[in-house]
């Protein structure tokens, strides 16, 4: 690193406070929230609890910062096996039922049955279940439904409807009994809507 | 009295070397090399999403246009007493033509690719960061750590000096006399931005950790290895067992906190440094989590100045003597000023020492006097030109154009800093 010799080799006064707000954005934004019950003002806050509540209620819900990191594509939050890792195994399959009442079992990209290339190349597939398979998120359910339902496409007989399972297994803790069985569970039932089958067989490039 | 001017002396000392830290100019060496890595991690990451381009981008896939506006919209109204939500950046906004899509991802692409070689790097990398916001804001269903390690990463190559070193631009301007080949000294706020932002990841990560009752009592790393959706590599069974478990976790949490904060202190960076590359090589080989790993490692080059790293070059060259060529020029002929500029900068270890020869063409020598085909052995030793060389009439160009009569003014032979030629 070396001092500036010259005006040429100083940073304006502006970018150095564009570059201050910068730091103090990604910062605040950055800050773990406080629990559910503490941030819904269901709880007081207590001890570390203060900060991260104060934080999220006056610095990062503020218009100028959320503007300005949402905007941009600055916004990051960062959890990676936090506050707890998983401890639910996860997967996903479907059954799509034909105008003629034939079934035909559909396999969702599961990570543990493919190949080392394979798992480099469908992990997303693991990522959009994660939340396709939550309950906190129904909204999802139509369009991966929907989207099975094109994947398993017959014109001369078309699905009228799919079943979509989760299967998951918890992890037991160190000294308890691992369950190797996973229990399933179908989560949503949908009755293909044709119109929409019909303008995804004619989208596409 | 004393005290008092004691006091402020010691706050201005330290106002003086934050702004030293943060905006002094220094080389741009760590930002370009930063900028091949990470660009080329990120052209990867766009070429294993282009396998199921449709899947993900397209209206017949699993996220629609409009469920990705579903996805971000309800969690980020401004405010402002207005029912209103945040714009964002994404060029992809409201479209539902596939072929708009695919434009799109393809052109994201081809700026990583341009990019990461540095060719019209301004450009490209704007492109770059705007085609990877708005992909992540066209879909933002799928997105992991890694991909938001990506998204703000690219906006900081979009705003550095990227292409001021270690880039396709800067060996072209440099042949074609565009440029001089005086060292370039660049603000370093990027690259400390770069640098502050990997450790903002690590300190709130482990802040978050903390918060958890399993990273607490020592138990978390029990839980994602027995993940079967996760599973990569075989590991030794004792590793994944009660009491090493408790050491991965406990060691997890100290690794991470460190780079949020000790990595700052130089005497500890390297350990620091190194203790997290050995993290994220035990995370990459036992869990499938693809490129997280690499992403955040390339993250770490930003932790040394551009002079460090020349100086390490130059260092590693110094100690391959076996590497060492000899070039002799024709008889009556030196290097061009041009030519000694473009040769500094592509001949990165300084294994190339150019000399004065009695012959009537150019001849390469190793360092035992064995002699070599002049072109292979100079690409070999030149990252550089490593693709340059490939371009039609590079060859021509370096051993005509290179070369002056001995008779004009100019520098007689390249430099070099350790003296290994003499003029």
């Amino acid at each position: 690193m070396t001092e500036p010799k010259s005006e040429r080799h100083k940073v304006s006064l502006w970018i150095k406070l564009v570059v201050l707000f910068h730091i103090f954005a990604i910062t605040v934004w950055t800050f773990p929230n406080p629990s559910k019950a503490v941030g819904e003002g269901k709880t007081p806050p207590s001890g570390s609890q203060w900060l991260s509540y104060w934080n999220q209620k006056y610095l990062k819900s503020s218009a100028p910062i959320s503007l300005y990191l949402t905007t941009t594509g600055f916004w990051q939050y960062w959890d990676m096996f936090a506050p707890d890792p998983s401890q639910t195994d996860l997967w996903a399959d479907a059954d799509v039922i034909y105008k003629d009442g034939s079934i035909r079992h559909y396999q969702y990209p599961r990570m543990y049955l493919l190949s080392i290339a394979e798992k480099f190349e469908k992990e997303r597939y693991r990522k959009f279940f994660e939340r396709a398979g939550s309950d906190d998120n129904p909204f999802l359910w139509t369009s991966f439904a929907l989207r099975i339902a094109y994947l398993n496409d017959n014109l001369a007989n078309p699905p009228i409807e799919v079943k979509l399972y989760r299967h998951s297994r918890e992890v037991a803790g160190p000294g308890m009994t691992q369950q190797q069985e996973y229990s399933s569970h179908k989560y949503f039932d949908y009755l293909v809507e044709l119109d929409k089958l019909q303008a995804m067989r004619k989208g596409g490039l | 009295m004393s005290g008092k001017a004691d006091e402020a002396n010691l706050l201005k000392e330290t106002a003086r070397s934050l702004d030293r830290f943060w905006f002094g100019f220094g080389s741009p060496t760590a930002i370009g090399v930063f900028r091949i890595i990470f660009g080329f991690l990120t052209f990867l990451n766009l070429v294993l999403l282009a396998f199921d381009w449709e899947t993900w981008y397209s209206e017949r896939g699993f996220v629609p246009s409009w469920l990705g506006q579903r996805w971000l919209y309800p969690k980020t109204a401004i405010g402002f007493g207005t029912n209103w939500s945040i714009p964002r950046i994404n060029v992809l906004n409201g479209v539902t033509n596939d072929r708009i899509s695919l434009l799109v991802f393809l052109i994201t692409a081809l700026a990583a690719l341009l990019t990461t070689l540095g060719l019209w790097t301004r450009i490209s990398s704007i492109v770059l960061a705007v085609g990877i916001v708005s992909l992540h804001h066209r879909n933002p269903i799928i997105l992991h750590g890694g991909d938001s390690v990506i998204r703000v990463m690219c906006l900081y190559m979009a705003i550095a000096p990227s292409g001021a070193a270690c880039s396709l631009d800067r060996v072209i301007g440099l042949i074609k006399g565009r440029i001089s080949g005086a060292p370039i000294l660049v603000s370093l706020w990027p690259q400390r931005l770069i640098a502050y932002n990997m450790a903002l990841i690590y300190l709130t990560t482990t802040w978050e950790k903390w918060g958890g009752h399993l990273w607490q009592n020592g138990t978390a790393t029990w839980y994602p290895v027995r993940l079967a959706e996760f599973y990569r590599f075989p590991v030794p069974d004792f590793i994944n067992q009660m009491p090493f478990v408790t050491i991965t976790t406990y060691g997890t949490l100290f690794v991470e906190f460190a780079l949020g904060t000790l990595v700052f202190f130089r005497p500890l960076r390297n350990y620091v440094l190194l203790s997290g590359l050995f993290l994220h090589f035990w995370i990459d080989y036992s869990m499938n989590i693809p490129l997280f790993s690499y992403l955040m490692s390339s993250m770490y080059i930003s932790f040394y100045d551009g002079e460090e790293i020349l100086d390490w070059a130059d260092r590693l060259g110094r100690k391959r003597k076996k590497w060492h060529l000899n070039v002799y020029m024709p008889s009556g002929f030196q290097l061009s000023k041009q030519a000694v500029a473009f040769l500094e900068s592509v001949d990165v270890l300084k294994l190339i020492h150019f000399l004065p020869g009695d012959r009537e063409e150019w001849a390469a020598e190793g360092h035992d006097g064995t002699s070599y085909p002049l072109r292979s052995a100079i690409w070999r030793r030149c990252p550089g030109c490593w693709l340059l060389a490939w371009s039609p009439g590079f060859w021509t160009w370096f051993e005509t154009r290179t070369l002056e009569p001995l008779e004009s003014e100019g520098i007689p032979t390249r430099k070099n800093k350790r003296g290994h030629q003499t003029p």
